[in-house]
């Protein structure tokens, strides 16, 4: 992948994650760190993915990622984490997976779908996986804090 | 104090932000930090996913319980980012009792983006995403169209009584179908799978996801194990709408399947 296109795709999230963030009507001046934070992620995503080529550490790191920038942003813009949160993570849902998974299942090919079952609910897996371990650690240090 | 009015804001605030899709111990402790502004010796909580309860007793008051049945749940970031607001500001003493509930009457009718906006915003993000997955600029401009079926559907049925689950698979069926068909009709090259995903992003269970994963952290088990079941549901009923469109797009078309 090109710096071009991966500068492209990072635009594309961040205009995405913007865009959905107002479908879930997430109010005006939290837009902007819902898009950085999707932006991100992606980016991440994208190059753990093109470097190792293995999409489930690069699920797990990009949701680290966005894990960590949406309890950021929280603190300091006191707002809730869930509006960074569940806007970020949304470019790394396994879509793609899924259709694959019915798409084999339609043309009867069981190999295919438990394939793609399986790394459909392995890459959601990961998202939480990375979504518990940060959500411990920081609810760790504010603890401490308080 | 107005132990009845506290009572009753709080229930409002944990109404709202249970249906705005806040997550559970956040709605319990929002609850609990106005019920504890009245100083009452027992003041408790309960929160499932579909319901509500709390108790305010002291031995000067005869004791309050309440309860709410939820049966509507929808993503509101913005309610839930507000009432979190309003009872910050009211337990630290800035807002009177009556303030914050007039705020949190009047929290149901502000909209906050007009519906033209909201439709326009769905499309764009069918598209992004569409690019996101790989795709090229045909995937694009067709996923705009199958994005606008899916705000045709939304326009249709969002805030009629029709269940969500048959709405979405319903919208995916079609738009998938369609993409089936126009690709087939005009001999297109382009990736249906990626389109097809685009589509279904905005349908995608993403925050019941996260909820359940937050509420099972935080020991809910109960609203944790109804938030897996409400993104599997979800999940399985965007899947069954690809799988419809797709059959139905096989069978017009003669084609793959």
């Amino acid at each position: 992948m090109s710096p071009l296109e991966l500068i492209l795709q990072v635009v594309s999230a961040f205009v995405g994650v913007v865009t959905l963030a107002v479908v879930f009507q997430v109010p005006k001046q939290y837009l902007w760190p819902a898009g950085v934070t999707g932006a991100a992620g992606w980016l991440v995503y994208l190059v753990i993915k093109e470097s190792l080529g293995n999409d489930m550490f690069a699920a797990f790191f990009a949701t680290v990622l966005v894990a960590v920038l949406s309890q950021i942003f929280a603190r300091v813009l006191k707002a809730p984490v869930t509006i960074y949160l569940v806007t970020g993570i949304l470019p790394l849902v396994p879509g793609v997976g899924m259709y694959r998974t019915v798409y084999y299942l339609l043309h009867s090919d069981m190999a295919q779908t438990s394939y793609y079952l399986s790394y459909t609910l392995q890459i959601a897996g990961m998202i939480a996986l990375a979504i518990f371990i940060v959500d411990s650690i920081f609810k760790r240090i504010y603890r401490k804090r308080t | 104090m107005d132990y009845k009015k506290l009572a009753d804001a709080t229930m409002l605030a944990g109404t709202i932000m249970l249906q705005a899709g806040a997550e559970t111990y956040r709605v319990e402790d929002t609850m609990l930090r106005i019920l504890d502004t009245s100083g009452a010796e027992t003041t408790e909580v309960l929160v499932l996913s579909t319901a509500l309860m709390l108790n305010l007793d002291d031995p000067e008051i005869p004791s309050i319980s309440k309860m709410q049945r939820i049966t509507t749940r929808g993503t509101d970031l913005g309610n839930i980012c507000t009432v979190n607001n309003l009872s910050r500001q009211y337990c630290a003493g800035e807002l009177t009792l009556d303030e914050m509930y007039d705020a949190l009457k009047g929290l149901g009718e502000t909209k906050r983006y007009s519906p033209w906006v909201m439709y326009l915003c769905t499309l764009v993000t069918v598209v992004m995403f569409t690019l996101l997955l790989g795709g090229n600029t045909t995937d694009a401009l067709l996923a705009g169209g199958s994005a606008v079926v899916l705000v045709i559907f939304q326009m249709l049925f969002e805030h009629k009584k029709v269940n969500r689950f048959l709405y979405h698979m319903a919208a995916l069926a079609c738009a998938t179908f369609l993409i089936s068909v126009v690709q087939t009709v005009f001999r297109i090259e382009c990736n249906q799978e990626l389109i097809v995903a685009g589509t279904a992003m905005p349908l995608l269970p993403g925050v019941a996801l996260t909820n359940a994963i937050r509420d099972t952290l935080q020991g809910d088990y109960i609203s944790g194990a109804a938030r897996v079941m409400e993104a599997f549901v979800r999940a399985i009923s965007c899947a069954v709408g690809i799988g419809i469109g797709l059959y139905l797009g096989g069978l017009v078309t003669g084609g793959v399947l």
